[in-house]
């Protein structure tokens, strides 16, 4: 065993890793546990968690650590053996162990000496055991239905003979050369479990070697009584070994099976050998690597093009055309790859906030329920350590600011536990996470006031920002809404900073918020920083890359085809209204498109179910595009999801279509709120009478109403 | 601002002309000074903001200092220059006219900016006098600290704007309703 002091840097640094993840399932099982979701794979799940953390703690030399996780151990097995249910009080001991694993965690990180466990946590765990031995004892068969074996080599019953701290742990492999895994489980009403066990031992022993068993022999013979008895035995058979127990009276079940694989937790254990932990680092290096790849076929295609133009080189165009094609199915391949190993579930993040919630509450003296959904949507590992800790800040300040205190709710008549919704959804390329309390919601004026105070802005400025924009404000460095600071949320850190971090990963922080009825913060988030598809137009000398997830398919308009509703133009493809946009008026917001003299071409963009035509001046072929942020200071763009390099070095704009989207159809709103008048007007030179009917014929609509062609008379 | 020549009363200044004034940068946060080159430009930013450029495959946006300033337009030329600064590892390409020189000069040498000058005093660090030349100390960090200032509520307005139309209807008839 050796010294925690003793382990090298690489060394702790996944030991650290691995059991945090513990611990966080131990948490996060715990709660479950609390709430009432008491089955058997959730006990057991929690069970080998602490198992598994006593196992390295020992190895680690963390003997503080051990003890205490051999001591919860005891206190689990006690719940897993059906002899104990899980009470709030349990849980609580439980917990509270959990955060000294945390302390202990985060010293070895530091590099400082770890915290010896208090006793009076050893006292309450082992009581809480003792408690568990006389409480009334399910009847066995329950037991055996309950209680999936799953190989653990638990210490049943020391704890209550007061050595479960001192007792190292036992080998996680104790029996790596035994051949037959036996467990013995005892009638709970058995007078005296201890002679039983030896007996087993003792029946066992002629049949072959006995490697090991649990409890150990010394235990037996020293004071013992526990109800379940393991013995690792190398040589012997089944019939054997299920003959030799028969005779001994007050077992209850017997089972045999070999030592080595079927145990679920020996099969974790295999998984677990196919999987190595890598550094972030080498990951976004590998990214790079593959992202130069990419770019570089790009190019090579284009030598290749050129080469084909040239006479006499067919052949070797042809070939390199054909090397280049290949070279670019691997390429994405690997690509693929390498973003899959980059991609995690939002449960990493989440997982911490159950506890977060329940604890934060508590010292508010709130009540509030924790719904997460969306767990599994997966997020490139970068932008998970990005949200992190915007989230943290949007959940206290939810719990403290948001959440009123239970009575509070009931006089307003809201339900007194408040809700707090915490969810991930994927949505085209982005994906959205969502914190939705329903508490105070957020008071417009009360924002004005604050900014006015803090000299953010003019008074008369302030009144005559809309609701939308005050919310805004919120984001302004330096500013909080709470009238007090407090110890919860009160840290230093504001919205700014939830803001600045989210857009430096290109992605963006969105409010709604109804006051009295609550506010929900929305995180919208590129999928991962990599790569996609792209179809690349340009637009007078720009290039813009539009993703190929969002193309439905591109159109020639012919001018007849071009129809003029509510002063803005559109097509009909197959029955269905299609809103037609100038890209050009993108970058060139006041540009007014007429009515085309000439066939135009439109790129059919998927856009809330609805498509939508994009007008662009020339198709410039599908590529794959390495996906680059526009950095800080543009990080707010609205239209852009990030900017691309093309193989010749000059950059393309990757378009957010559903932000264009919205950015076109606001300037076509403001134009049109700006010349009411004009609505009947054709946008263009043409005129138009037809108005249609605002709520059917939305320009947006795309609905199959047939469009009531409106008088083209350009 | 880092001023790593403080110690020996001494600063290194990039020295840069914009509209036939002189400025200065403190070298500490100068990367490199690259000849001007196309920008991509990216829109709905702010008009100082000029676009993006690809720096050895670092995507860097380069803002335009004269029309930060509010200074006249004028045609890039041979002498316009890209200088690329860095400040809390954030890179930024400022557009600049020409640049001159890199000089030290005593920190006694810099004056608080008292004289009624054409730039955003907030902009500014500091005057300072040496050959008959006037040198406006800029502040980088300020500078950059605005323009993403800016560029946020330009980003947030149309963000505002555009829910605003989307609430109001999917594609924007002119009904405003969803502005609250």
């Amino acid at each position: 065993m050796t010294a925690w002091s003793e382990l090298g840097e690489e060394e702790r640094r996944l030991f650290i890793a691995e059991s945090e993840e513990l611990v966080d399932t131990l948490e996060s099982g715990l709660l479950a546990l609390e709430r009432g979701e008491v089955d058997a794979g959730l006990v057991d799940e929690i069970f080998r968690a602490a198992h598994t953390l006593k196992g390295s703690a020992a190895t680690a030399g963390l003997e503080g650590m051990a003890g205490l996780t051999h001591a919860m151990e005891n206190l689990l097995d006690e719940v897993r053996a059906g002899r104990r249910s899980p009470g709030s009080g349990e849980v609580e001991l439980l917990l509270r162990a959990v955060d000294f694993l945390r302390e202990t965690l985060a010293a070895v990180a530091a590099g400082e000496h770890p915290p010896e466990p208090p006793e009076a946590l050893y006292a309450a765990l082992d009581a809480a055991v003792a408690g568990g031995e006389t409480a009334a004892a399910v009847p066995a068969s329950t037991v055996a239905g309950t209680t999936p074996d799953t190989g653990a080599t638990s210490d049943t019953g020391a704890g209550s003979t007061g050595n479960g701290r001192t007792a190292s742990a036992p080998q996680s492999q104790p029996a790596a050369r035994a051949d037959w895994r036996v467990e013995a489980q005892l009638d709970p009403e058995c007078p005296m479990p201890a002679v039983r066990a030896l007996q087993v031992l003792l029946a066992l022993e002629p049949l072959g070697e006995v490697v090991a068993s649990d409890p150990s022999r010394e235990a037996i013979e020293a004071e013992w009584s526990g109800r379940v008895v393991r013995v690792w035995l190398r040589g012997g058979d089944r019939e054997a070994v299920g003959a030799a127990l028969r005779s001994i009276p007050d077992l209850t079940r017997v089972r045999v099976e070999p030592a080595a694989p079927p145990s679920p937790q020996r099969q974790a254990r295999s998984a677990e050998d196919r999987t190595i932990r890598v550094d972030v680092d080498l990951l976004d290096r590998l990214l790079n690597l593959v992202g130069e790849l990419v770019i570089d076929r790009g190019r090579l295609a284009r030598v290749g093009q050129r080469l084909a133009e040239r006479n006499g080189a067919q052949d070797l165009a042809e070939e390199l055309s054909r090397v280049t094609a290949h070279l670019g199915r691997v390429t994405g391949a690997l690509q693929e790859v390498v973003l899959k190993t980059r991609m995690l579930p939002v449960a990493y993040v989440f997982r911490r906030f159950p506890r977060l919630v329940r604890d934060l509450a508590a010292q508010l003296g709130k009540e509030v329920e924790l719904e997460v959904s969306g767990e599994d949507t997966e997020l490139d590992r970068s932008l998970l350590d990005v949200i992190a800790d915007p989230l943290l800040h949007l959940v206290r300040n939810a719990l403290d600011h948001g959440i009123e205190p239970p009575e509070e709710r009931l006089r307003l008549g809201k339900p007194r536990v408040g809700r707090l919704l915490l969810s991930a959804s994927q949505e085209g390329h982005h994906v959205l996470i969502r914190l939705e309390d329903d508490g105070r919601g957020i008071d417009p004026d009360r924002v004005r006031a604050t900014a006015v105070r803090k000299g953010l802005l003019s008074p008369e400025r302030a009144a005559a920002l809309g609701d939308r924009e005050v919310l805004d404000l919120l984001f302004a460095p330096g500013f909080s809404t709470a009238s007090n600071v407090t110890d919860v949320s009160g840290r230093g850190v504001g919205l700014d900073v939830v803001r600045k971090n989210v857009e430096g990963a290109g992605g963006r922080v969105e409010i709604e918020s109804t006051p009295g009825r609550g506010t929900a913060f929305v995180l919208v988030l590129p999928l991962t920083l990599a790569t996609l598809r792209a179809l690349l137009v340009r637009v007078d000398r720009d290039v813009y890359a539009i993703p190929l997830a969002s193309v439905a398919e591109v159109l020639q308009v012919e001018p007849a085809g071009v129809t003029s509703l509510q002063g803005r133009w559109a097509t009909t493809v197959r029955g269905r209204v299609v809103p037609l946009f100038w890209l050009r008026q993108y970058a060139e917001p006041g540009f007014r498109p007429g009515r085309p003299a000439r066939p135009v071409l439109a790129v059919l963009v998927h856009h809330q179910g609805r498509w939508v035509g994009l007008v662009v001046d020339r198709l410039l072929g599908e590529q794959e595009v390495v996906v680059k942020g526009l950095g800080r200071l543009l990080a707010g763009v609205r239209g852009l999801s990030g900017v691309t390099i093309l193989g010749d070095g000059s950059l393309a704009l990757i378009l957010d279509v559903p932000a264009l989207i919205a950015c076109l159809a606001a300037d076509a709103a403001r134009d049109a709120a700006r010349n009411p008048s004009d609505a009947s007007r054709d946008p263009g030179p043409a005129s138009s009478r037809d108005r249609g009917s605002p709520a059917e014929t939305g320009p947006a609509g795309g609905e199959p109403t047939p469009p009531r062609e409106t008088a083209a008379t350009a | 601002m880092p001023n790593p020549a403080g110690d020996r009363q001494e600063e290194q200044l990039v020295l840069f002309r914009l509209a036939d004034e002189y400025y200065g940068l403190d070298i500490g946060c100068v990367r490199e000074i690259i000849v001007w080159q196309p920008v991509t430009r990216v829109p709905r930013t702010p008009p100082f903001i000029e676009g993006v450029i690809n720096l050895r495959g670092q995507i860097i946006p380069v803002i335009d200092l004269r029309r930060r300033f509010g200074l006249p337009e004028t045609e890039r030329d041979r002498s316009s220059r890209i200088v690329v600064v860095e400040i809390a590892s954030v890179v930024t390409g400022l557009v600049v006219d020409a640049v001159s020189e890199v000089i030290r000069l005593p920190t006694s040498a810099i004056e608080p900016p008292s004289e009624v000058l054409a730039v955003d005093a907030a902009f500014i660090r500091g005057i300072a006098r040496t050959d008959q030349r006037l040198i406006i100390l800029l502040n980088a960090e300020r500078i950059l600290d605005h323009a993403e200032q800016e560029a946020l509520a330009a980003g947030a307005a149309a963000a505002t704007e555009a829910a605003a139309a989307a609430t109001g209807h999917g594609g924007g008839d002119g009904d405003e309703r969803g502005t609250s």
